[in-house]
């Protein structure tokens, strides 16, 4: 009986779909992140004294 | 454990020490083998001479201390704290035998910093630092974030509950699966799979800047650890500022949001539990205090004048900013800076920023966002409290895997160990004042740096900094790694094993019949 986990199918072997999908995610979260630091940037050039 | 503690329990907690020296040594030899293929002589025989020794004191407590007792509570937290302290002293040897540190307190630090993946530095010609050293000295972060104890017994004992003692010892108090061992193999596939990315990835954008080669391979490698295991540490003295390159900087980016993300969040995600990333405390409010520190820091650099342009701001502010508050510490610009030409309120958000720290259950230090996210929480249900009519039912809840009821021993726990460090930012700031060579705003940042782990520095830490100084944030990165209750559970068992002896001596003899 294979173990059933993260990142693991039934079978017990390595599920790569759904491990790549959370890094996937990872990197969409940080990428968001960044853009949001970006937007901030440009923000504060236009509005600092 | 009795009370007091008796040779029994000193022999069980030994020989579990003996198994971490065993580890440190295994984690030696890979870069001593670097080493010899690459011909670095002096570097292989400091890390085959520090895996020898690291290696024989693991066999003779083998050999000694043999035990099958159980392991308890008491004495995992007691394991845990002493761990990371002989495992740095038995780190600093092949440091100190690289002829780059002054003296063995130097290497020490450094070996302490790279385990508690701090990235405080006080090497000297660090650009010249051979390459498997260099390898060596970026693993501490890997081992060291990894979680060193858990990393050697799960690999080197047959499992069972002793693991599970020693794992919720370390600070990462949710089992992410029923097995301790599973969870940790899971930590180290998540670690893995990271490491062929993100080294990949890595080695592009350093190849794209014009670091080709093996000598690009070996950047890439070691901050990948740096990153991901949100350590600090650069192959070069000029940090991730180095590179001169965005390609690498926003790939550094990914790395640290991904390393200070606590293993089970990452354990959710590779479940297809996409809607944690949206309602997970941790995240929300590691998000917000991003965004609200990220826009104060960018405000105060730009009224300052330090950067005008929106390049500027965004890669000396915001990458700082996430590097403080991911509990990293890269460089991304000269650490000199903040004092002199940041004006007043970007390096108090990039204080802020260090003092908060990442989530719970990464390798990221701080007050760790959780408790800020529970603290808050706790803070609204009191206003709510006094505002409703008393018969109104108030019940808070925080999202972490599924909803929880926020119970009052969860938020005094939260705010004990806030208060804990805020006092042990506060007591390394007023330790830095009485050298009076800085002042306050340069003695806290150094000192929430070293206890939140971060690595980030204005400069006081160097070759040359006082020692009694060196020992304060050496001492507050140890306590700041165990998140306390480790250190406080080994500095009580040492008091009772004292007290035990004393009462031992005034205990008058039995006289045999």
């Amino acid at each position: 009986v294979g173990v059933e986990g993260p990142g693991r199918s039934r079978d017990g072997g390595l599920d790569w779909r759904a491990s790549a999908a959370g890094m996937g995610l990872v990197v969409l979260m940080a990428g968001g992140l960044v853009i949001v630091g970006w937007l901030l940037a440009l923000g504060m050039q236009l509005l600092a004294p | 454990m009795s009370l007091p503690p008796d040779g029994r329990d000193l022999r069980l907690i030994g020989y579990h020490l003996g198994k971490v020296a065993v580890g440190l040594s295994l984690m030696m030899a890979l870069p001593a083998v670097v080493a010899v293929l690459l011909g670095e002589w002096n570097s292989a025989t400091a890390l085959l001479s520090g895996a020898a020794v690291a290696f024989w004191i693991g066999q003779l407590t083998e050999w000694r201390l043999r035990t099958r007792a159980p392991l308890t509570w008491a004495h995992g937290t007691v394991v845990v704290a002493l761990a990371w302290l002989l495992g740095s002293v038995l780190a600093a040897v092949p440091l100190f035998l690289s002829g780059h540190f002054a003296d063995f307190l130097d290497a020490w630090f450094e070996a302490m910093s790279g385990l508690t993946t701090s990235g405080l530095s006080v090497i000297q010609d660090l650009d010249h630092l051979a390459y498997s050293m260099s390898l060596y000295r970026h693993l501490t972060h890997f081992a060291g974030g990894q979680g060193i104890v858990i990393v050697v017994l799960a690999l080197l004992s047959a499992g069972g509950g002793s693991i599970g003692t020693l794992y919720v010892a370390e600070g990462r108090d949710e089992r992410l699966v029923p097995s301790v061992v599973r969870t940790a193999r899971f930590i180290f596939l998540i670690a893995t799979a990271y490491l062929v990315a993100g080294t990949l990835v890595l080695f592009a954008s350093v190849s794209a800047a014009g670091l080709g080669g093996w000598r690009g391979l070996g950047h890439a490698v070691n901050l990948f650890f740096a990153a991901f295991d949100t350590g600090g540490f650069a192959p070069t003295s000029q940090s991730a500022a180095y590179y001169h390159s965005l390609g690498v900087e926003l790939v550094l980016s990914v790395l640290m949001v991904a390393g200070t993300m606590s293993f089970a969040l990452h354990y959710q995600l590779w479940n297809r539990r996409y809607g944690e990333l949206a309602h997970n405390t941790e995240v929300r409010t590691l998000t917000l205090t991003l965004v609200a520190l990220t826009t104060l820091a960018l405000y105060g650099l730009a009224a300052s004048g330090a950067y005008t342009s929106a390049s500027g701001l965004f890669r000396k502010g915001f990458l700082t900013v996430l590097s403080a508050h991911s509990g990293t510490g890269f460089g991304f610009t000269s650490g000199t800076l903040f004092l002199s030409d940041w004006g007043v309120l970007a390096p108090s958000a990039v204080v802020v920023a260090m003092a908060f720290g990442g989530m719970a259950g990464s390798t990221a230090g701080g007050i760790k966002a959780i408790r800020i996210g529970v603290t808050f929480t706790g803070l609204a249900q009191d206003i709510r409290r006094l505002l409703l009519p008393e018969s109104a039912l108030n019940v808070a809840s925080y999202h972490s895997g599924r909803r929880r009821i926020l119970r009052p021993e969860l938020l005094r726990a939260a705010t004990a160990v806030l208060l804990l460090y805020a006092v042990t930012y506060l007591g390394g700031g007023l330790i830095g004042l009485l050298y009076g060579q800085w002042d306050i705003t340069a003695t806290l940042f150094e000192s929430v740096s070293a206890a939140a782990n971060v690595g980030l520095s204005v400069g006081i830490v160097g070759p040359d900094m006082p020692r009694g100084l060196q020992l304060t944030y050496l001492v507050q990165m140890w306590l700041g790694r165990l998140e306390f209750v480790a250190a406080f559970a080994m500095i009580g068992y040492g008091v009772s094993v004292f007290r035990g002896r004393r009462l031992r001596l005034r205990r008058p003899r039995r006289r045999s019949a």
